[in-house]
């Protein structure tokens, strides 16, 4: 069990099977190894990626798919190594949402460096891939255009 | 941090199995070419940097403003249920 105050959640316990292990940190902050997903079920949305080691430090995630469909990206040998992935194993990405302050309207989407999980062994990643992708994919480019019918049929294609 | 001078044509080695060789002089660029491990990753540094300034400004974000976020998921069409 992890004990912890936070700035956003106030104090939290935290099971110990809830705890993410970094090993490596994110990428900026090598030294918070331990992070917990709070809030949403998966698949549902926003979740928070909690420090375990600084109750300041939390960044909104999402699940890259929700926004971005066509998003499939190749993860390194290396990374899945760090990981602890095996075969069978349950492996999350998600993405980390800016959102300036006070504009949550201009809010984005990290999709140059996802975060991998392994649901199955707590084992989390950061990742920076080698294609290029957006470090700041706007939000509202996921939202369906009802005022405006500019749907491409080619892009509904891409759903399925 | 080491400097060293090196011309085209010549390289360095960081430990056992890293080699890095200046490829090439042209203006105001150099080509470099990189041999290491397939499972070291290289990247450019400014790659790295952006992303970690992005993590940085990622760490602002006020929890009142998630809500309206919500509007920007696009509606499922996989067959991976949410959890109940």
């Amino acid at each position: 069990m992890v004990e912890i105050v936070t700035s956003r959640f106030g104090p939290l316990e935290i099971p110990d099977e809830d705890v993410l292990t970094f090993q490596a940190g994110l990428i900026g902050f090598s030294q918070h190894t331990r992070f917990s997903l709070l809030g949403g079920g998966r698949g549902l949305g926003y979740e928070w990626l909690q420090s375990l080691d600084d109750g300041n430090i939390a960044f909104v995630v999402v699940q890259p798919g929700l926004i971005k469909p066509d998003y499939h990206i190749q993860i390194q040998d290396d990374a899945l190594h760090e990981i602890e992935f095996q075969e069978g194993d349950d492996v999350v990405v998600l993405s980390i949402v800016t959102i300036p302050p006070n504009e949550p309207e201009k809010a984005t989407v990290n999709l140059q460096g996802p975060l991998i999980i392994n649901a199955t062994r707590n084992r989390g990643k950061q990742i920076i891939l080698n294609e290029s992708f957006p470090i700041r994919y706007p939000l509202n480019s996921a939202k369906p255009e009802v005022e405006q019918e500019v749907e491409n049929p080619a892009q509904t294609a891409v759903n399925t | 941090m080491l400097i060293l001078t090196r011309k085209e044509g010549e390289g360095i080695r960081l430990g056992d199995d890293i080699r890095i060789v200046l490829v090439q002089l042209r203006g105001n660029q150099v080509r470099l070419g990189i041999e290491c491990p397939k499972n070291m990753r290289v990247l450019r540094d400014e790659l790295y940097q952006a992303v970690c300034k992005e993590n940085l400004a990622a760490m602002a974000a006020d929890p009142t403003h998630v809500p309206d976020l919500t509007i920007h998921i696009l509606p499922q069409t996989s067959n991976d249920s949410p959890n109940p």
